[in-house]
């Protein structure tokens, strides 16, 4: 049994945009070459909207962890590499929009949705 | 006949490449002193490395919705300087022989405490959303990014 609910309920990126409200929307003002990588950051920030039950990262609170995924990058086995956390640091890239409640949501997100973190890592 | 026309940013990526002829005939139009700037000393700005990559200033994102249009510029604007810091150099993530480095920020909320931390490298590995379009030839370009484009890298980060 899962810890956190959404991760039952949101088992399609279209869950997600329903649990949102968020719109599918369109980058065709984006350069050309850049929009498979803004696409999926969108898709992957509606994602973790969806799994995080409303929290968001409180940058102010060094007692607050903050799971992100981490990849293996391997053109054959690309997928999680594991679930880190951190108090109030952040990598390039990964910002208060893809930060998770919970390892194990972290781990979900990375795992059911793997084609959207792959877009976001290489597109 | 037809003139030549180049300008400065095809004009730098081409030089590298070009024969001593072909060389010359840029230095004779540009200026020596041109092509021997470093990427540390040209990109010191949002326009020059708008400038440095061609790339067009930044979308104004109304595709998305209101409140993460501020995050996507702010995303667009770390791309494209990271683009022009490494002169155009596109990572393969799935090279495990090539480094691929970070800034890594403290991102503890407050505006002025914001700052780089330090600069870290991976090989095979890549944390989420930080993937190839963020990461950085070698650690210098990381930590030039980390420093001199704070304020771009933080709104990213918090926005």
């Amino acid at each position: 049994m899962k810890k956190n609910p959404n991760l039952e309920k949101i088992q399609t990126v279209e869950d997600a945009f329903q649990a949102t409200g968020r719109p599918q929307v369109d980058f065709s003002n984006v350069p050309e070459d850049l929009r498979e990588h803004f696409e999926n950051y969108y898709k992957g920030i509606v994602l973790t909207e969806s799994l995080n039950k409303g929290w968001k990262p409180d940058w102010e609170n060094w007692n607050e962890p903050k799971w992100r995924p981490w990849f293996r990058m391997s053109a054959s086995a690309f997928g999680l590499y594991g679930a880190d956390c951190g108090d109030t640091d952040s990598y390039a890239g990964s910002g208060s929009r893809l930060q998770n409640i919970d390892e194990e949501t972290a781990e979900y997100s990375a795992t059911q949705f793997s084609d959207i973190w792959k877009g976001i890592q290489l597109g | 006949m037809k003139p030549l026309q180049i300008d400065e940013q095809k004009a730098r990526s081409r030089y590298k490449s070009a024969s001593p002829e072909i060389k010359e005939i840029l230095e004779d139009t540009f200026g020596k002193d041109f092509f021997n700037v470093s990427v540390e000393d040209r990109i010191n700005s949002l326009d020059d490395a708008l400038s440095e990559t061609g790339r067009p200033s930044v979308p104004d994102f109304d595709c998305v919705p209101e409140d993460l249009r501020p995050f996507f510029k702010s995303a667009y604007k770390c791309v494209v300087i990271a683009e022009a810091l490494n002169e155009g150099k596109r990572f393969d993530l799935y090279n495990e022989s090539e480094y691929r480095h970070y800034p890594y920020f403290r991102n503890n909320g407050s505006a002025s405490a914001f700052g780089l931390v330090v600069t870290c490298y991976g090989g095979t590995d890549s944390y989420a959303g930080s993937g190839s379009r963020l990461a950085f030839i070698d650690s210098k370009r990381a930590k030039i990014a980390g420093e001199k484009f704070k304020n771009e890298f933080r709104d990213m980060l918090s926005l």
